[in-house]
């Protein structure tokens, strides 16, 4: 099976490079100058971090541990929902289960499937950072080597590992309650969780309380972020075994690669074992529901009047509305990500913080963090949502090709609709982000403004780009968006992500100082022009390509 | 009713349409013949819009195809040879969305819905998900679909694949119905005896060029001695591929 799989890799390549060539050099600029931008930009970050003296090393270290935890986080999702189709949905496995093969050996080649598809995306996107903080940590070259190996790849296995158990648990639950049940208890008993790890368990040692005066709002505002390391889990290892030789000696060094690779052993142990007793039975489960799924269900979305929309907008929204929500892949990943805004949220929320307290660059720098939050929200959600759009029409697309209106409507409703919901969920957040971090009223509108822009940026670069890049025969958003576009998409979102915060910094500094409103002038213009680029370019190639489109 | 004029599609290295030129009158059965990767489907989808000829023109009830797609969109009604569906959909929801598509009120969705599920035999399974359906119940709500908005051309790619022989009966019942009704109906198919059958004219084509147009008799006795249609097509297909050598 694996070698079969890789004869099919080689052939899906080699025709890539020979139909390609120029995109996949351009891409691969694009995605370079990213890795080494981004390895700049956060080299620069922490240099400036680690010169504010103790403070900024721990917001550093602080920043970073809450990086690897958000990414393992989102890795176990990504791999639990990808898990979905690769284990269940996939009509190559439906083939493969009839072959004389053993249901665990089907198992196995769908895990390094999943590893793959789920982790290779964040996998590109955390070298700048890795790269950056290793640097700063003063990592040598074989300790880099060190940390990839028996670190960061064993993290990514145990990201797997964790969600394939939970896989198999939820399937097998899935007897008793229905699909869409089991992931809406699991979404609330993870928030719970956190909120409880976060205000239940919360210790404020890390500044040492008092001593520190008023940094003690920083202090909870870091806790808040990300508590205190906590020791059970891969993101603490992995920020530990990325220390440098003054912090961690080779003994402990030693320590925390072997807990990675005993922990990653013991975990494909006891997977494999849970598979082979289980997985089979599993797919069985699922395919039982596929079969039952046919009864009947009364269908209200189409007949509702949606005012100030006509016919054909009003049959796109239902329809793209209706296919979310029967899309598990779709809908559960949103609500995952929705109750991680909501922990960070509530968080935020804490009463005994007082940011006001605080000296200006901090209280400027929480502000700055906030925003640069909002952007990665925002980038994340367009390329895991938006970008899909398009190729999710699928082989229907045909359907709407012949429609009698301009393929410019169905772009537009597409759109809309993504900048409706993720413009109004990120305003949402950034309004009661700024409230309760009690942000002034001239800067909590300058960034509400920012985030206008970055919307309509991404949205039409996810979309436009989802549409040059369009995979109308993959079923599966998680690898649509995992794709080489996606990374693409993904990566310029970031780009812009980062010259907004850039220019938001030199803005609110400048206002701050006293600057001349000039210099404010030139750079709001620069995100303008910047944004209008974003906007305009992505949509007319993606509506280029749907209207070259011939199925 | 339906205008093709020169039309060509090129593919890379391939002709796969070369220039075909020919008129469909309203009302009127048109069989499409030809074997398999003749040109059929490409002409097809280049008529109702989905792709772009390379040369030529195509003219749908007076309206241009690449000038005024709307207009001329609005006119047809087409099944694909394999109808891929909205998946997560139920064939409900397919219908009222396709007829939101062309700007039918809701009521009037529902009366045409009614009426067609009981024809078609869909009442008992239009409200389960797509993702369930048979090819043939996919390929009868591909049907419905197509005459929802009571288009005034039919264009049907093969319209008896995955039909039971019930439903193949109703099909083709309906199809006379709707070419008796003024509708211009243009199939395409490589079954000759589904042309036979429901054909006013017919036209055969190979290797993307026109062969002949006529009608079914016409073709039989064109050497003066009747043969069966099978027999001609098979002869006319070859004698070309022999001159193409």
């Amino acid at each position: 099976m694996f070698r079969a799989k890789r004869q099919n890799i080689r052939g899906f390549l080699s025709g890539v490079f020979k139909r390609k060539r120029l995109e996949i050099l351009v891409s691969s600029i694009i995605v370079l100058g990213l890795i080494f931008g981004g390895y700049r930009l956060f080299l620069s970050g922490g240099e400036f971090l680690l010169r504010q003296g103790e403070l900024g090393e721990v917001f550093l270290d602080r920043l970073f541990y809450l990086g690897w935890s958000i990414i393992f986080y989102l890795l176990v999702f990504s791999n639990l929902i990808t898990g979905l189709s690769t284990f269940y949905r996939s009509p190559e496995v439906a083939f493969l289960m009839t072959l004389p093969l053993d249901s665990s050996q089907i198992f196995r080649v769908k895990f390094v499937e999943n590893l793959i598809y789920s982790s290779w995306a964040l996998l590109i996107l955390g070298i700048p950072l890795t790269l950056a903080y290793g640097k700063l940590q003063g990592l040598s070259i074989a300790q880099y080597g060190i940390v990839f190996f028996t670190g960061i790849l064993p993290f990514l296995f145990i990201a797997t590992v964790s969600a394939c158990l939970l896989l198999l648990l939820l399937v097998t639950l899935s007897r008793y309650l229905r699909m869409r049940t089991l992931f809406v208890l699991l979404g609330l008993v993870f928030t719970a969780l956190f909120y409880l790890y976060f205000n239940v368990s919360q210790q404020d040692t890390i500044l040492g309380g008092g001593q520190l005066g008023n940094f003690r709002a920083l202090g909870r505002y870091l806790a808040n972020l990300s508590n205190n390391p906590f020791p059970l889990i891969p993101s603490y290892w992995l920020s530990s075994l990325f220390l440098g030789s003054e912090s961690l000696d080779w003994l402990e060094r030693l320590f925390f690669s072997a807990l990675f690779i005993t922990t990653a052993a013991a975990g494909w142990e006891l997977v494999s074992w849970t598979a082979d007793k289980q997985y089979f039975r599993s797919y069985q489960i699922m395919e039982s529901h596929s079969s039952a799924s046919r009864k009947k269900e009364p269908s209200r979305v189409f007949s509702l009047s949606w005012p100030g929309l006509n016919g054909p907008t009003k049959a796109l929204v239902s329809k793209d509305l209706v296919q979310f929500m029967r899309t598990p892949q779709q809908w559960v990943q949103f609500l995952l990500m929705s109750f991680m805004i909501a922990v960070y949220l509530i968080n935020l929320s804490d009463k005994s913080v007082h940011f006001e307290d605080l000296p200006a660059f901090w209280q400027t720098s929480i502000y700055i963090f906030n925003f640069g939050f909002m952007g990665f929200i925002l980038a994340a959600l367009t390329a895991r949502f938006v970008y899909p759009m398009i190729s999710m029409e699928g082989r229907s697309w045909w359907i709407l090709q012949m429609s009698p209106f301009s393929m410019k409507k169905v772009f537009i409703e597409k759109f809309w609709s993504a900048f409706f919901v993720l413009f109004t969920l990120t305003e949402i957040v950034a309004l009661a982000s700024n409230y309760f971090l009690g942000q002034r009223i001239e800067i909590a509108v300058l960034a509400s403004g920012f985030l206008l822009l970055t919307s309509l940026a991404l949205i039409s670069l996810s979309l436009g780009l989802g549409a040059v890049y369009a995979q109308f025969n993959e079923t599966n958003p998680m690898k649509i968006s995992s794709g080489y576009g996606g990374i693409i998409t993904i990566v310029l979102s970031l780009i812009y992500v980062s010259l907004s915060v850039l220019a938001l910094v030199l803005v609110i500094n400048l206002y701050q100082s006293s600057g001349a409103s000039g210099y404010i002038g030139l750079i709001v213009g620069f995100v303008v022009v910047l944004t209008t680029l974003y906007t305009w370019l992505p949509l007319k190639w993606g509506f280029q390509a749907v209207k070259a489109y011939e199925p | 009713m339906i205008k093709l004029n020169n039309l060509s599609k090129q593919f890379e290295t391939t002709l796969a349409v070369n220039q075909l030129s020919l008129e469909v009158s309203k009302g009127e059965l048109f069989s499409f013949l030809g074997p398999n990767g003749a040109g059929k489907t490409t002409t097809i989808k280049m008529m109702v819009g989905l792709m772009t000829p390379s040369s030529g023109s195509i003219e749908m009830g007076g309206f241009s195809v690449k000038t005024e797609p709307k207009q001329a969109k609005a006119l047809i009604g087409y099944v694909p040879d394999a109808a891929f569906l909205y998946q997560h959909l139920t064939g409900q929801e397919l219908l009222m969305m396709v007829g939101q598509l062309y700007s039918m009120e809701n009521k009037t969705i529902q009366q045409e819905q009614q009426k067609l599920s009981e024809r078609l035999f869909m009442t008992e399974w239009l409200g389960d998900r797509i993702a369930g359906y048979s090819q043939g119940m996919k390929q009868r709500l591909a049907f419905a679909s197509a005459f929802l908005h009571k288009p005034e051309i039919l264009i049907i790619d093969e319209p008896m694949v995955g039909l039971d022989p019930k439903t193949a009966r109703i099909i083709k019942d309906m199809l006379k119905e709707q070419s008796k009704a003024g509708v211009t109906v243009f199939i395409s198919t490589h079954n000759l005896h589904v042309a036979e059958e429901l054909s006013d004219r017919i036209a055969i084509i190979n290797r993307g060029k026109l062969l002949g147009v006529g009608t079914v008799d016409s073709f039989r006795s064109v050497s003066g001695e009747k043969e069966n249609l099978e027999e001609r097509f098979l002869r006319i297909v070859e004698e070309e591929e022999q001159a193409g050598h």
